[in-house]
């Protein structure tokens, strides 16, 4: 009943594998684990900690350090990969050394930061409500800053020179890269947490309204409006999806149906406990579902010919876009919250006749947290898990 | 725990944010707000609570000379003390253990869940981490009404109602106001009562000190409901018992007589 305010936040950080091999995963220790998978056995590669002194009040003990937890996932920059901590700094590890660097948000910072190599640029939102804009050095001058009406807790996407970005006051906004000018923004009916997926000049998101948006990009004649001074505008969507029974808190996924057909399917996890199929071109209209025993909190991931995704209940389940149908994969009997991420491994015995595989990386948390490699095809274990706090 | 989060936690939740809505999304009011529709609700009960505990507090006080006599007649035979004591109650209609009878057992009973729910939801409402977020939305109602006021801001005031009051302020009246409600509710007994009068004493100090302790630590949320809590209970118990066990009267009068310079020595 008592317990410390500012105890340590527990986290859900999902892994990312970079063009080396080198997988990168953040944890609730307030740690950031570099992992060297290119002999198909993972070898640590590097591991660095971020802490802060806590300032809880007397009965928590002033000055006793606590770890800060990660929530997003690492994001792979020129050479370094940059990672959000809840103590509001955003980290930069470099690649080969982790050699630290890092930049004050003031506040925590829950989403992924996002690397836009053509403006050499990094974005990251804060629980104050703003997103920063930063040199890719995280020099103390920002590039601009833009605030929202509450907290960031998404990831910030980038689209033919607009960032995209969701906030806790209703809003989904676009901004101009450049200039850091609000284009226009959309207003749903209550805070929105997930992160855009942004297809075929369609963004699709979910909101806290318990509804699913398609909202058109921003054309060139609204940035450039956006641009030459002017204010910015009220977007409306042209598709919503009713029919969910709680929070969207992920991000969609786009299956891209047989090629020359207009058959693309979003696919979109919902805290009701259920996977929903959406017709991408109307997500008015649901195609299918698929319920879970758990809230579904993980955008799903495609490899082969399944579209995997995690839920709450520990699970892991697959939809065959070839049979159409659903199933289990297996079961890591811990919840699944993170984003997964996906890589590919060569098994045999020659190289002309080694077989590709698919993998699936997923941090799972349940007291001790585990990151596992599964195999798409079969859900069995690539390597021992390894236990990450 | 189902059962809890149905008939208790989830209503007292959801009721919270909506009034956090009409009340122009100020959740520090919406706290003041239902804390004093809840004491309110119960306030039949509890004026019958303290009218009855003042009934009994007055009629040991009335019964004090009695109690004196047989004590003094009886000091050396504990056990016809005892039985003697307990005719005398009997006699008098008094119940020593009134406190463990209905209706104020009935009372206590029933304003506990409620108040715990109250609790358990001011602190869920407040979600401030990502975690706490998570864990609202299985609490929360399909109200459209809900959907938009969440998140609710934690800003009243000078106060973050997440986090403890930064300045302290909230704790020292949880205290105070604590300490005046004890105090309200304590009677003066004789010499030969010393070992009840010294647990009252402890208790009002104590309770207070303990309270005021806990919300330090505790978001100032809670620390304010505490605080409401404390000022209507001041308030009904006015009405019950009056000023008169604060003396203020002598408070008063002794610090006038401090402040005053002695003017008669002067003359002389």
């Amino acid at each position: 009943m008592i317990g410390c305010v500012n105890a340590p936040s527990k986290g859900w950080s999902g892994p990312i594998v970079d063009d080396d091999n080198i997988l990168y995963v953040g944890t609730i220790e307030g740690k950031v684990l570099a992992y060297d998978l290119s002999t198909g056995v993972p070898v640590k590669y590097w591991e660095k900690e971020i802490q802060k002194p806590s300032s809880g009040s007397l009965s928590c003990g002033r000055g006793i350090s606590t770890p800060m937890s990660t929530y997003g996932v690492p994001a792979i920059g020129e050479e370094v990969v940059y990672v959000g901590g809840y103590d509001g700094y955003l980290y930069s590890f470099t690649r080969k050394t982790g050699a630290e660097n890092k930049y004050d948000t003031g506040s925590a910072i829950v989403g992924s930061p996002t690397f836009d190599p053509e403006t050499n640029t990094v974005l990251v939102g804060s629980s104050n409500g703003k997103l920063y804009a930063l040199y890719a050095d995280l020099r103390e001058d920002e590039k601009w800053t833009f605030k929202t009406g509450d907290k960031i807790w998404s990831t910030p996407v980038v689209d033919n020179g607009v960032v995209y970005i969701s906030s806790a006051d209703h809003r989904f906004y676009a901004i101009d890269i450049d200039s850091g000018k609000e284009i226009w923004y959309f207003e749903a009916g209550a805070g929105i947490l997930s992160t855009a997926l942004i297809k075929n000049n369609t963004i699709y998101i979910g909101a806290c309204d318990n509804k699913f948006y398609a909202i058109d990009t921003a054309t060139e004649e609204q940035i450039q409006a956006a641009k030459d001074g002017e204010p910015a505008l009220k977007q409306e969507a042209k598709n919503v999806f009713n029919g969910a029974g709680n929070w969207f808190w992920t991000q969609a996924y786009l299956y891209e149906g047989i090629e020359g057909t207009d058959d693309d399917q979003i696919f979109v996890g919902n805290l009701d406990h259920k996977m929903y199929i959406l017709d991408a071109n109307d997500i008015s209209i649901k195609l299918g579902e698929y319920k879970t025993e758990g809230r579904v909190k993980t955008p799903p991931v495609e490899v082969g010919d399944r579209i995997i995704f995690g839920s709450e209940d520990g699970k892991l389940y697959y939809y065959d876009t070839e049979q159409a149908a659903w199933d289990d994969l297996c079961d890591l009997e811990a919840p699944i919250f993170a984003p997964m991420d996906t890589g590919t491994v060569e098994e045999g015995v020659d190289e002309e006749d080694a077989e590709v595989r698919y993998i699936v990386y997923v941090h799972a948390q349940n007291g001790s947290h585990y990151l596992h490699a599964i195999y798409a095809d079969t859900g069995l274990d690539v390597w021992e898990p390894i236990k990450t706090s | 725990m189902e059962f809890w989060n149905l008939i208790f936690l989830d209503p007292v939740l959801n009721i919270l944010i909506v009034i956090t809505n009409i009340l122009f999304g100020n959740f520090g009011l919406a706290i003041i707000a239902l804390t004093a529709m809840v004491r309110l609700a119960i306030l039949p009960l509890t004026m019958k609570q303290l009218r009855a505990s003042k009934k009994m507090s007055d009629s040991m006080r009335e019964l004090q000379p009695k109690l004196q006599q047989i004590q003094k007649k009886y000091a050396k035979d504990k056990q016809k003390l005892f039985k003697e004591q307990q005719k005398l109650f009997k006699e008098a209609g008094v119940n020593p253990m009134g406190c463990l009878t209905s209706p104020m057992l009935v009372t206590m009973i029933i304003q506990m869940p409620i108040f715990i729910a109250l609790y358990r939801a001011i602190i869920m409402a407040v979600a401030v981490t990502p975690q706490d977020f998570l864990g609202l939305s299985g609490h929360i109602y399909s109200w459209s009404i809900v959907h938009e006021t969440l998140p609710v801001s934690g800003n009243f005031l000078w106060l973050n109602l997440g986090s403890p009051d930064p300045y302290f302020l909230i704790p020292i009246l949880v205290t105070a106001t604590m300490w005046v409600s004890q105090k309200m509710m304590t009677t003066s007994s004789s010499n030969n009562q010393q070992q009840q009068q010294s647990m009252q004493n402890m208790m009002q100090i104590m309770m207070p000190l303990m309270f005021g302790f806990i919300t330090f630590s505790l978001p100032s949320g809670l620390g304010l409901y505490f605080l409401v809590t404390s000022v209507i209970s001041i308030i009904t118990q006015y009405r019950i018992y009056g000023w008169s066990n604060l003396n203020l009267g002598n408070l008063f009068s002794r610090f006038q007589s401090k402040q005053l310079p002695d003017k008669t020595s002067k003359k002389a």
